[in-house]
């Protein structure tokens, strides 16, 4: 399946995760990979070393900022863009570069352009 | 089954689901009217505010707006560490307004047909994506519950495994859409109990249209709820079971179990597949055990070696040096470090130079080339004039197979000169 656009999707919202799996299958082509918590998204991570993450800031346990930060410690994933998706205004900008994050995508989003905003922010 | 279609889809879920997030909130409330703690703020304010981001992401923009008003309260309540009578009317009241909001959101999104074979075999084929893609047995089946909420009604999913001994069976991932989703419930019963454990008795699945509820079965006291159990299989083995359980009676048809079944093959492959990552996971471990207990008897050998005073060297296959100790670099008059990984002709060369006869190596290195074993003594100048016992013996594995030599001398000169006076002695007497 070379050539084909891999992202995974963290979101405990289990509707929130299958509307960004369908929007970004159906409509990017993309394939697509989804984890309802952050342990479990960074397994997939190292597993599958997607193209892209996309992680829910807000999440029980460890948030999109702690993901972010564990994602690029470990040298597997360094290199994997991650892109946060919140419905939060306000954001902590010294964790947000301590997580290395590419960008944010601010919900609600629009299912016709959340894959050009993903790629424009991985650039 | 097209993305327009899977997109109603997941609306028409996400509108169904909104009753479990609305109870949630409702029940996280209701806590915090009765005393504060910091776990129920936090679990209101996490689930107005999850509510927030995905309604407005389904277009549900007066829902969101709704639960963001929640959310803003529960925060407040969070840091003020209380919930006054203030704070708990106007939570009720955004309480009530998601709930009209919601209701509406469902009043507008039809709902699609539920369990429709096309819909129900791209579940399966996501499963299999799932699998493919995910080792953790929690989060498959987690996410199969979820995928399965598309296709096929339910109030209350389980998976449950077996132990080892087939004795008992034990709660692994519970979800109840009345009681917020996942549940951390942990039970074990016994086999020998209930639907669940008949189904794993007898490996076959059962579907029930009219059980008796029960305070533990969906919590329908009185009333008859439906049921399907199907057992799952590793390698011939039943290993647990999954189970849905709807609180109305006659809900499932007999083709909801065949696909249930079909269901259950899939994440038999996930089980299977986690069973193998386990079983290599544990030859690993097993590895690494005989690898650190090699460790240990090679340095116990090692730490023997250093404290003999015999100088001694372990001789490789390959003729060169794979061990010696400090006697034995004293012997060569070269450092330890210079001793080690040096082949046999450069040690036999330095050694040759102690001797006080270098002839007396011949034997040594006929020894090691015919590996045949040599019990002598030489006379050594260097580093001190000395008479040393000699021995160069094979040493080889459990199987017999040649491993290599082992090189030993024994500084025997007074035992030497004990022998010579006590001859001397006898000869004179």
């Amino acid at each position: 399946m070379a050539g084909i656009f891999r992202a995974l999707i963290v979101d405990d919202d289990p509707d929130l995760l299958a509307l960004i799996r369908l929007t970004l299958e159906y409509m990017a082509g993309w394939q697509v990979f989804g984890a309802s918590s952050a342990a479990a998204g960074l397994e997939m991570a190292r597993d599958l070393v997607p193209d892209v993450v996309l992680v829910d800031l807000m999440m029980p346990q460890m948030d999109g900022y702690e993901f972010g930060r564990r994602l690029k410690s470990d040298p597997t994933t360094a290199g994997v863009p991650l892109v946060l998706l919140t419905a939060r205004t306000e954001l902590d900008q010294a964790r947000l570069a301590e997580a290395g994050v590419a960008g944010v995508i601010f919900k609600p989003f629009q299912p016709e352009r959340l894959a050009q905003q993903v790629r424009e922010l991985c650039r | 089954m097209t993305g327009s279609d899977s997109l109603e889809a997941i609306r028409a879920q996400f509108a169904a689901g909104l009753d479990g997030r609305i109870e949630a909130m409702r029940s996280s409330l209701s806590r915090l009217e009765h005393a504060f703690r910091a776990e129920d703020a936090d679990a209101l304010s996490r689930t107005a505010h999850s509510l927030v981001g995905t309604a407005a992401s389904f277009g549900a923009e007066a829902l969101a707006e709704a639960a963001r008003e929640l959310e803003n309260l529960a925060l407040g309540i969070s840091v003020g560490k209380s919930c006054g009578a203030e704070e708990r009317v106007a939570a009720t009241a955004a309480l009530a307004r998601i709930e009209e909001a919601a209701r509406k959101y469902q009043s507008v999104t039809p709902s699609t047909e539920i369990g429709s074979l096309a819909a129900r075999m791209a579940v399966v084929g996501e499963l299999t994506s799932l699998i493919n893609a995910t080792f953790d047995l929690q989060e498959i089946f987690r996410s199969a519950i979820l995928m399965v909420r598309r296709v096929l009604d339910f109030r209350r999913a389980s998976v449950v495994l077996t132990d080892e001994a087939l004795q008992n069976y034990y709660l692994h991932t519970v979800y109840d859409s009345l009681r917020g989703g996942f549940l951390t419930d942990q039970a074990v019963f016994s086999i020998e109990q209930g639907l669940t454990g008949k189904a794993i008795r007898s490996g076959q699945p059962i579907r029930v249209d009219s059980l008796p509820g029960t305070e533990g079965i969906l919590s329908q006291a009185g009333r008859r709820v439906s049921t399907m159990i199907v057992p799952l299989r590793v390698g011939g083995r039943v290993m647990g079971a999954l189970n849905f359980g709807h609180e109305d009676s006659g809900r499932y048809t007999a083709e909801d179990l065949e696909w249930a079944v079909v269901l259950s093959r899939q994440i038999e492959t996930a089980l299977y597949y986690s069973k193998l990552l386990n079983t290599i996971a544990q030859q690993r471990e097993d590895l690494a055990r005989q690898h650190a207990a090699v460790q240990r008897q090679e340095n116990q050998l090692e730490a023997l070696i250093d404290a003999s005073d015999a100088a001694i060297m372990l001789v490789g296959r390959d003729r060169t040096i794979v061990y010696a100790n400090a006697m034995m670099a004293r012997l060569a008059g070269i450092p330890r470090e210079a001793v080690v990984g040096a082949t046999l002709d450069r040690i036999h060369h330095l050694l040759g130079g102690s001797f006080v006869d270098r002839a007396a190596l011949a034997p040594q290195e006929t020894a090691i080339s015919s590996d045949e074993p040599l019990n002598d003594q030489v006379e050594i100048a260097f580093p001190l004039r000395a008479v040393c016992k000699r021995v160069v013996a094979p040493v080889r594995d459990r199987d017999d197979s040649l491993i290599g030599h082992i090189v030993l001398y024994r500084d025997v000169t007074r035992e030497v000169e004990a022998d010579r006076m006590k001859s001397e002695f006898v000869s004179v007497v």
